[in-house]
């Protein structure tokens, strides 16, 4: 691990931060303390002798006597300086053998380094002086040695507390940004072996649901999807092939057979048939192009108010001739007008798809049916809905969200013809329009019915949804 | 198959250079003389000197910075009217180049039969006078407009309106081949094309309204391309 990589880590620098705030913050605590315990005692005890001395000056020789005497002898800890010193600064009484020179006798306290009987090395002490009457000198004070050790231990709980605190501070984000960075190496090789093309790697969740977690959930979820999307393109791709490559052998044989044959006029032959499944071939890539067209088109600027009972209407023109020929009834229902907003064309074109393989897979005698009517969603409104229904071999439940894949062809219907787009191209015309395409039916036939209202979701293989 | 009066003159715009030759070679098979240019600007050149040209094919994607449509546009501000069928890829054909259909130019998309492509040039050629006549006539056949009644000679053809429109849309083009394509365009208004050939049932339902048993046939159909209707006298 490069060290400023840990430095960069977010963990780490949030310790750091944090770790400067609570030495900051401790610093100001034992700060207070400090001053409380050095300033403002020190200053008590230098307002209690100066008082203390002013009173002696103006006590009587014995009474002052007495009362130093008991002054030092209850001293046990050895922490009080008094003394008497007469006018010619001779000492009276006291643990002090000379008035310290460097005192002045100002009835003000004053910090000096003194020795006295008792010890053996000068100490830091608060000392006073008073003047008496007849001359002499009183001097009071009091060894400061007890604060001092109050003041270090001060210090030392400081050093002692401060220094561990900011230490697990650190460490833990060190610790913490080792791991989030460990983490994000994780994640970062993942999507460099995703990234080499190993699309089922997928990023490790510490189960935390931290936010790291929760993106790591989506990206993971974005994975999902993109190689849906991938297998669903390489399925369209592969079916592409191979239904392309089988008219495309065939033309081939084709043409070589034409080729091989002595009548010029067995060439010709050949050369049509060829040509016709070169259009076949066209059309189906037509007919792709058309719904990556539609599905990139996401522009509804065109859209205007289209009557669904015409746009039935207009394609049940287009393809009662042929279902005639074929021996096969349409039929047509409606009652009345029926508005949705939508383009025209390719709302006709949706229906006549849904119609020509209705009429496509119905088998003579059979019965194609042509239906506008208002209806429901599941949900409460009931919105406009134009449905077809056949009387042919019917969509298997199974195989219901298959068929609008794109080249999806039931295995019973291979040898019809068509190019198995015509439901991916409805499906294509309904997204772009909100509107969602439901498959029903039975064994007995299809119903297809395109729902012209707000698509709440996948419509395809959910029977239920709507009565 | 170019109208019998006089050898049409076309002029081809396609930077590509075989599909130029195929598509010279296929209209000089039936019988067009075809020139060739690379850029809309070297066409524009040509055009303004040659008035001789009937009409113009031209790719829509063109190298040069001018493309067949601003071509199109241009030469109509130059007041030149030589109608151009304009070829688009599939996946360019979006509102500027269906507009091309209603200002009397038209459109076509790769890849086409040559027949088709024959079609329209010949369509575009021949655009039908605008007639204010409201009987037309091609032979025996007889269609009022404003009574909406047909008669092949002394019969009467009943017909639903869209066999009406059907048949006088063919009859504005007599002798003219019709493909399915351009019915689908013209006369339903579809900017798609049905899985299944519907427009040739519909023209088999007209053909056996129109040409009884019995009768000489009016309506052909032209193998690989679409239909004909022809006077049978």
């Amino acid at each position: 691990m490069r060290r400023t990589e840990l430095f960069r880590a977010g963990p780490f620098r949030l310790a750091l931060g944090f770790a400067t705030a609570l030495s900051v913050g401790m610093l100001l605590i034992f700060g207070f303390i400090y001053w409380q315990t050095s300033e403002v005692e020190t200053r008590r005890m230098q307002r209690d002798l100066v008082q203390e001395a002013a009173v002696a000056a103006q006590t009587r020789d014995d009474i002052l006597l007495y009362q130093l005497q008991v002054r030092i002898m209850s001293d046990y800890h050895r922490v009080t300086v008094a003394a008497w010193f007469d006018a010619d600064g001779k000492r009276r009484y006291g643990n002090l053998n000379a008035l310290p020179p460097d005192l002045p006798i100002d009835d003000k306290g004053h910090r000096l380094d003194i020795r006295t009987n008792d010890t053996d090395v000068p100490q830091p002490a608060i000392l006073t002086a008073a003047k008496r009457a007849d001359g002499g000198t009183v001097v009071l004070g009091r060894a400061m040695d007890e604060l001092l050790a109050l003041q270090r231990v001060v210090a030392r709980t400081l050093i002692a507390g401060l220094l561990p605190a900011v230490a697990l501070v650190l460490a833990s984000g060190v610790l913490g940004g080792a791991r989030a960075r460990r983490r994000v190496q994780t994640v970062q090789q993942t999507i460099g072996r995703i990234m080499g093309g190993d699309l089922r790697e997928r990023l490790p969740l510490s189960g935390s649901h931290d936010a790291v977690d929760q993106l790591s959930a989506r990206v993971n979820q974005m994975l999902d999807r993109i190689v849906h999307l991938l297998d669903e393109i390489r399925a369209v791709g592969d079916n592409i092939a191979h239904d392309l490559r089988t008219p495309l052998s065939v033309m081939r044989a084709k043409l070589e057979r034409g080729l091989a044959a002595e009548e010029p006029e067995e060439l010709r032959r050949g050369a049509e048939a060829a040509l016709a499944d070169l259009d076949k071939a066209f059309g189906m890539i037509t007919a792709l192009l058309r719904i990556a067209e539609l599905e990139d088109s996401r522009r509804q600027a065109g859209f205007t108010t289209v009557d669904l009972a015409e746009v039935a209407g207009e394609v049940f023109d287009l393809y009662e001739p042929l279902a005639e020929a074929k021996g096969v009834t349409l039929a047509r229902e409606d009652k009345g007008p029926l508005f949705v907003t939508g383009d025209r064309d390719l709302l006709i074109e949706a229906v006549a798809n849904l119609v020509d393989n209705a009429v496509k897979f119905t088998p003579e005698g059979g019965r194609v049916l042509i239906r506008t009517r208002m209806g429901g969603t599941g949900g409460e409104e009931a919105v406009p809905v134009v449905e077809v229904s056949d009387t042919g071999p019917g969509i298997p439940p199974a195989e219901r969200a298959a068929v609008v894949r794109r080249l999806y062809r039931l295995d019973k219907s291979r040898h019809i013809q068509g190019n198995g787009l015509g439901l991916s191209l409805v499906q294509a015309i309904a997204a772009l329009h909100g509107f969602k395409l439901v498959i029903d039916g039975s064994d007995l036939g299809a119903v297809i019915a395109l729902i012209c209202g707000a698509a709440d979701g996948e419509g395809v293989g959910n029977p239920g949804a709507w009565p | 198959m170019p109208a019998s009066d006089t050898i049409a003159h076309l002029h081809l715009v396609e930077d590509e250079p075989d599909m130029a030759r195929e598509i010279v070679t296929s209209l000089e098979a039936r019988g067009y003389t075809v020139s060739h240019s690379v850029t809309a600007a070297a066409a524009l050149e040509v055009l303004r000197a040659d008035r001789s040209v009937a009409v113009v094919i031209a790719d829509r994607m063109l190298p040069g910075g001018m493309d067949g449509l601003d071509m199109v546009q241009e030469l109509r501000d130059e007041g030149i009217a030589t109608p151009i069928l304009v070829l688009s890829a599939l996946g360019s054909v979006d509102d500027r180049v269906r507009g091309l259909n209603a200002g009397g130019d038209d459109y076509l998309t790769k890849p086409f039969a040559v027949a088709e492509l024959v079609a329209r040039v010949e369509a575009l050629r021949r655009r039908p006078p605008d007639t204010r006549a409201t009987t037309l006539r091609v032979g025996s056949l007889e269609m009022d407009l404003l009574s909406r009644t047909v008669r092949r000679g002394q019969r009467e053809v009943p017909l639903l309106p869209r066999e009406f429109k059907l048949l006088e849309y063919m009859m504005r083009r007599p002798d003219q081949v019709i493909t399915p394509a351009m019915l689908l365009t013209d006369v339903w208004n579809y900017r798609f094309v049905p899985q299944t050939n519907v427009v040739d049932v519909h023209m088999g339902k007209l053909r056996h309204k129109i040409d009884e048993m019995g009768e000489l046939p009016m309506i052909h159909r032209v193998r690989g391309a679409g239909f004909m209707l022809r006077a049978a006298d």
